[in-house]
């Protein structure tokens, strides 16, 4: 018994700061949604109970926003795995130089998400940009003023930027990986391809369910990228669930709005961890 | 001046039952304005606004204060060149006498500062700055946040006069009647082009295009002879095409352009308003301009780069393009500038620009003295003088006619006469609802949202007609539901 009240004083400051900075917010958010909110805070709220969540979670617009945000989590999320295993898988041969490939396969993970887009804003520039010119887009209508493309560009700005800590993460767990298993493997006369899809990627399962959840909370929440990159355009190409929230919330001064659409991302991220956890927990080998 | 004059100065264009009633109240504001010897056109309507309120304002509060000089801070967006020459002005004001003193607070940029007075807002009164930069197309945002002294109150209270001011500039910041703002910092829309390429396609570069159509042409010229990919860059910017509706006499919201009641609905998708999508549509199917994206300056760099020689931007930009182009990176760019062109052949009676940029507000907070204070430092920094050296170190069009005889603008624009074009072309407005430009809360999203979306649609293959109807249901809904809100 003094041992619990002990624990829970123990936890006490822990959870006084969660509860300031991420309970109280939370349930603050999910108030904010009931009002429709005036354009400046201090002007009196309309209370409207559901109407605004079921108007703007019924909308085209934010099914629209959806769609766009699963269609770039589709994007990035798988590519950023495999790209990222793969770098690992070569990074672990041993031949010279190494440890300069090694470094530079994890150098974007010293990079921020801002830097990254500006790199690519210049590259992607219809009159000066290096990669407008390889594709045929210099001149008129760049990369990320074409609604086809514009979404595709920030997935591969995405990617490019998430090499960095997917690389180091599948390097570490690659190569904590049980030798004996892989040499007896060998000693059986396994190909090097067999030997991959039937025990390195098994063993590596945890990591890769840990990627892929890390992948799809952060790629619900790319916001960085859009803004530097696109603003969410050109016509609504790459506004996603977020950057539609930003908008509302600080250049259209509508807080109820940008409440209701954080409430459903909220739940939408819990919706989709569960699954993940239910989906992978019956592939996940984590060992003996 | 007849009534009936005065009446379609305010954009008496509905007509409509509340007519009759407005007028008498009009009769008043006249004698307001009368008695406080303010200047022509809207401007003199405004102040006697608040002639009622004049004596609530605190004027010479700040003098009679216990405890000088009596701080105060301001809120500015002003970055690189611009910065040091507002630094200077509040310097010498600080100096200039020992009631105030001034502390100037960066925000960067004008989504920062709205962001940063909004969420102020919140927790009272005492994190708001006492005098705040504030951009021109937010105003009614500002308004609504019943946070800001109309600058009317203290214009009434102090016999201000705006006979020497430009009208058109002064006009945006008055909404029913108000005057809500002092203009500050202020700019225009204006053709940018290589003077070399034009003369190579076999224009003259000293007569630039005056018209759509003359700029559809020049386009043609430029292309079929081989001078460059395109004729011309056209930037996703509604601006553009909100200010050639104001050159065609034409508003782009109902209830004057939002001046008189608040704007319900979208006027743009008018017959002028679809002869604009259509030259703009034709211009990129055709091949004749590029489009280029609303936040970057793609635009002017295609000048340098030669991939298109002509565009349209702010002036506000002027110094930094005339810094690139003449920096010597484009030893072949000849920088020219001229008015924006007009979207018809000849120019009507009631067309003239608006004017973008920022202004002034005083800030409802505190104490009389502070209150006061403000008054003080905004009258300080539209001064002549001021002006003259604002305009010269930023690039900005002044706001008072006699800043342009002064030192040292004088000079600046004696060796650069293409600072001259944007306040000509302001100058020339009269004072109407189109040249005044349109209010509504819903200004982030009818013209960056719902405008620019409709012409980006117009590089991928949107019909004109399509486009323009899009933009204004997407416009119409917005302004509904900042209406709704407020």
């Amino acid at each position: 018994m003094r041992e619990a009240a002990l624990g829970y004083l123990l936890i006490l400051p822990a959870l006084a700061a969660f509860g300031v900075f991420v309970f109280y917010p939370l349930v603050k958010t999910a108030y904010l949604g009931f009002f429709l909110a005036p354009p400046t805070p201090n002007l009196p709220s309309h209370y409207v109970g559901f109407q605004q969540y079921s108007q703007v979670l019924g909308s085209s617009e934010f099914a629209d926003d959806l769609g766009r945000t699963v269609l770039f989590v589709l994007l990035t999320v798988p590519a950023g795995i495999i790209v990222g295993l793969a770098l690992a898988n070569l990074a672990q041969k041993k031949v010279r130089g190494i440890r300069a490939f090694r470094t530079i396969f994890s150098s974007t993970v010293a990079t921020s998400t801002a830097v990254a887009s500006v790199v690519f804003f210049t590259l992607l520039n219809p009159q000066v940009g290096l990669l407008s010119y390889l594709f045929g887009k210099e001149g008129g209508n760049g990369i990320l003023q074409d609604p086809h493309w514009a979404l595709p560009a920030i997935a591969m700005v995405t990617i490019w930027a998430n090499i960095g800590f997917t690389f180091i993460l599948m390097s570490a767990a690659l190569q904590s990986l049980p030798e004996d298993v892989l040499e007896a493997s060998k000693v059986d006369g396994a190909s090097s391809s067999v030997r991959f899809r039937q025990i390195t990627l098994p063993l590596l399962s945890p990591i890769i369910f840990f990627a892929a959840i890390i992948g799809v909370i952060s790629g619900f929440q790319a916001f960085g990228q859009i803004d530097i990159l696109t603003q969410g355009g050109p016509n609504h190409a790459t506004l996603v669930v977020i950057y539609d929230l930003y908008q509302q919330a600080f250049q259209f001064n509508n807080p109820g709005y940008a409440a209701v659409l954080s409430v459903a991302l909220f739940f939408i991220l819990l919706l989709l961890t569960f699954v993940q956890f239910w989906f992978f927990q019956r592939r996940v080998s984590y060992g003996s | 001046m007849s009534e009936n004059d005065r009446n379609e100065m305010l954009g008496a264009t509905e007509g409509g039952s509340g007519l009759g009633r407005r007028v008498v109240s009009r009769r008043d504001l006249l004698r307001g304005a009368a008695a406080a010897g303010v200047g022509t056109g809207l401007a003199m309507l405004a102040p006697g606004a608040f002639a009622g309120a004049a004596s609530s304002f605190p004027l010479g509060a700040a003098a009679k204060s216990k405890s000088k000089p009596v701080q105060i801070t301001m809120w500015h967006s002003m970055t690189s060149a611009n910065l040091p020459t507002l630094t200077n002005l509040t310097n010498a004001f600080n100096s200039s006498q020992s009631d105030v003193h001034v502390s100037l607070v960066a925000q960067t940029s004008y989504q920062d500062t709205q962001t940063a007075y909004t969420t102020a807002l919140s927790g009272g009164t005492s994190a708001l700055p006492d005098v705040v930069q504030w951009e021109s197309e937010l105003i009614q945002l500002l308004i609504d946040s019943e946070s800001v002294v109309p600058a009317a109150s203290a214009i009434a209270a102090d016999h201000f006069s705006f006979s020497d001011f430009v009208p058109s500039m002064v006009d945006f910041f008055i909404v029913n009647g108000t005057q809500w703002a002092m203009p500050f910092n202020t700019s225009s829309q204006v053709l940018y082009f290589d003077q070399n390429a034009l003369s190579k396609a076999g224009l003259d570069p000293s007569n630039p295009p005056a018209s759509l159509a003359q700029l559809r042409a020049a386009a043609q010229k430029i292309v079929s002879s081989g001078t460059a990919k395109y004729g011309m860059s056209l930037k996703i910017d509604y601006t553009n095409f909100e200010l050639w509706l104001a050159l065609g006499g034409q508003t782009t919201l109902n209830h004057a352009n939002g001046r008189k009641g608040r704007a319900t609905a979208v006027t743009f998708d008018d017959a002028l308003g679809k002869s604009i999508f259509e030259w703009w549509g034709g211009m990129l199917s055709d091949n004749l301009a590029q489009s280029t994206s609303f936040t970057a300056y793609d635009n002017l760099l295609a000048i340098g780069s030669g991939i298109a020689p002509i565009t349209i931007d702010t002036s506000a930009s002027l110094g930094t393009i005339r810094q690139v182009l003449t920096g010597g990176q484009y030893p072949n760019v000849k920088l020219g500038v001229a008015p924006l062109p007009l979207p018809t052949a000849k120019r009507a009676k009631s067309a003239g620009a608006f004017v973008g940029g920022a202004g002034l507000y005083m800030v409802k907070k505190s104490t009389p003295a502070t209150i006061d204070a403000s008054w003080q430092f905004i009258k300080f920094l539209v001064t002549p003088q001021s002006q003259a050296t604002w305009a010269s170190g930023t690039g900005y069009v002044p706001i008072r006619k006699s800043s342009v005889n002064l030192a040292p603008l004088v000079g600046t624009w004696a060796a650069q006469p293409e600072f001259k074009i944007a306040y000509e072309q302001l100058l020339a407005s009269p004072p109407n609802p189109a040249t005044a430009g349109p209010v509504t809360g819903a200004a982030p999203q009818v013209g960056p949202v719902a405008l620019n979306d409709a012409l980006s649609s117009l590089s991928t293959g949107t019909s004109p007609s399509q486009a323009i109807a899009t933009a204004a249901s997407a416009a119409n809904s917005a302004i509904a539901s900042y209406n709704e809100r407020v």
